[in-house]
């Protein structure tokens, strides 16, 4: 119900947008073009927002379904670095794995976490070029993480990072947008996976987030 | 000649952007906010698509799509199941329809999946 209540306005608010920068494509009235394409970027924001709440409630009234299957985690990282490296051209993603590991696990809920260890990254290391992703198995375990070169986060905050609502508080002119969802919401999915979430960092050095999972001989 | 849609949504702001998007792919469309008399619209506007929202009065989107899929002389018009729902693509698998549509969509999807239904092409 409330998905359906929160994204029917926006899809009539996004479908008019597009249809009028549609029809305006050839305007020689600026304002209006710029007007148009920030009024459709925020909708894609609060898009993304409703999304993240509704994953948000689901998680905290535990009706969030995790599936199960076996999968390639190699390969997972591989598709979506490949996703992210096509919007991002300013970065370089590399990906530095040994043996293929495969795990047991909700597939999709897991690209999530890669997704969102990769967008962080992007977001948080505007002047960084290189970002490196590392698949490890150590017995049992595999570990994933992802290191960039960005801002980093001081050690007092990288518990509170995975906490509902908290954003690390940049010390930097250069403002982030997010509401402190997203980590908060992959702690949860690492957790009931059975596995750990961490990040590694110092503020000015980047930062290292990594998930592990168990793996499936 | 255009091809006819029949638009099935309670919300009357996307009926008539849809419409308005729609019409400048030359589509002829007639919109409706309740789907309780589907088999008689069909009949009285012979469309070839069907775009089918979810949560729609009376009996809603799952039920009046069964109803076209269920009728030996409308089973062959194409119905796209749009829906706000994470899971359009298994409500649209229940209640038999051809395609789906996630809301929100871009317009470039929503012409592109319609214009695939109206020529029996795969979208």
């Amino acid at each position: 119900m409330a998905s359906h209540e929160l994204k029917t306005p926006i899809t009539s608010i996004k479908a008019y947008t597009q249809l009028l920068a549609k029809t305006y494509v050839d305007t020689d009235n600026e304002l209006l073009k710029s007007a148009l394409g920030k009024i459709e970027n925020q909708i894609n924001k609060m898009t993304k927002l409703v999304i993240d709440f509704l994953k948000l409630s689901k998680i905290e009234s535990g009706k969030l379904q995790l599936d199960s299957e076996i999968f390639n985690i190699n390969k997972l990282v591989r598709e979506e670095a490949a996703d992210m490296q096509m919007v991002s051209v300013n970065h370089k993603i590399l990906i530095d794995e040994d043996k293929p590991v495969n795990i047991s696990a909700d597939r999709e809920r897991i690209a999530q976490v890669v997704n969102n260890f990769l967008n962080n990254a992007v977001k948080y290391s505007p002047d960084d070029k290189q970002i490196v992703i590392k698949i490890e198995q150590s017995e049992a375990m595999v570990t994933v993480s992802v290191t960039d070169n960005g801002i980093g986060i001081k050690p007092d905050e990288h518990d509170k990072i995975f906490e509902r609502f908290y954003r690390a508080k940049a010390n930097t002119n250069t403002s982030f947008s997010g509401f402190g969802i997203g980590l908060y919401i992959c702690a949860e999915i690492i957790r009931r996976h059975g596995g750990k979430i961490g990040v590694r960092s110092e503020e000015g050095k980047g930062a290292t987030f990594y998930f592990t999972l168990p793996v499936i001989d | 000649m255009s091809k006819k849609i029949i638009i099935y949504d309670d919300d009357t702001d996307l009926l008539e952007v849809c419409s308005l998007i729609l019409e400048a792919k030359n589509f002829s469309v007639v919109t409706k906010d309740k789907c309780t008399e589907i088999l008689s619209d069909i009949m009285e506007h012979s469309p070839d698509v069907i775009l089918m929202d979810n949560w729609i009065p009376d009996i809603g989107g799952v039920k009046a799509t069964r109803l076209v899929k269920g009728s030996d002389s409308f089973s062959h018009i194409p119905v796209i199941f749009f829906s706000a729902n994470n899971n359009v693509n298994e409500l649209a698998v229940e209640a038999g329809a051809d395609y789906f549509l996630q809301k929100p969509f871009d317009i470039s999807e929503l012409e592109s999946i319609v214009l695939s239904a109206a020529n029996g092409t795969s979208s």
